[in-house]
């Protein structure tokens, strides 16, 4: 029994996303298909790719500097791209691993991230705004006796009121 | 009071909206605080979070001298 439960669970699919820079010495061909490449190192590691944008040349906010081959090579600019794709920590840890070994790749990044339309606002009434602000206290209303009151009753009142 | 982002119905605090996260930060490239973005808590650490990946794929600078 318990076993058909956990078997019923639905596991909530985890987003990734991976940003990665491409060097800028490449040409245009050669940039599409690195794109490609690391598409294919997220697919081949189980991952299905939702949104993708191509590696799209930029100019880099400061310069990246590393260490290749014993030369150290400088980028002021880059091929910046980015995919966004399905799959678990497992997963990525393999595709990190695979980036890593990539040599055109400048730089990347793999994060944990949630679809645009399924990202929610966090619940945030358990705090009170401002610790200033008075508490508020639910007013309890005490419920009122109701009398039932027959027509006669009424038409005797309204004959009064009328006479009067 | 609604922050930025409930104003705007932003979900989503994307490291690459440079753009967005711009209106975060002084001159000099660091991030406001709290007190002047006027964001709620949850925000300010989102956006904190992505503007510290923004940095270090270079699309934000550390510092701007």
């Amino acid at each position: 029994m318990a076993t058909e439960q956990s078997k019923k669970t639905i596991i909530a699919p985890e987003y990734y996303e991976v940003g990665y820079h491409v060097m800028p010495t490449l040409s245009e061909g050669d940039v599409a298909a690195e794109g490609l490449h690391v598409r294919k190192i997220v697919e081949n590691a189980g991952g299905v790719v939702v949104k993708e944008q191509l590696p799209q040349r930029m100019s880099l906010a400061y310069t990246i500097e590393r260490n290749r081959g014993g030369a150290r090579e400088k980028f002021d600019t880059s091929h910046f791209g980015w995919m966004f794709f399905e799959g678990n920590s497992s997963m990525t840890e393999n595709i990190v691993a695979e980036l890593r070994s990539v040599d055109t790749l400048v730089r990347f990044l793999v994060i944990r991230t949630q679809k645009e339309e399924q990202a929610t606002m966090k619940p945030r009434s358990v705090f009170r705004r401002s610790p200033h602000e008075p508490e508020k206290v639910p007013v309890q209303e005490t419920p009122t006796a109701v009398t039932p009151v027959s027509t006669e009753e009424i038409d005797k009142e309204i004959e009064k009121l009328v006479s009067e | 009071m609604e922050d930025y982002f409930s104003q705007n119905n932003i979900k989503h605090i994307d490291y690459k909206d440079t753009d967005t996260l711009r209106k975060f930060l002084n001159p000099h490239g660091r991030l406001l605080s709290r007190r002047r973005t006027g964001l709620s808590a949850a925000h300010q650490r989102d956006v904190a979070r992505a503007v510290k990946r923004a940095r270090y794929m270079a699309l934000l600078p550390y510092i701007v001298r």
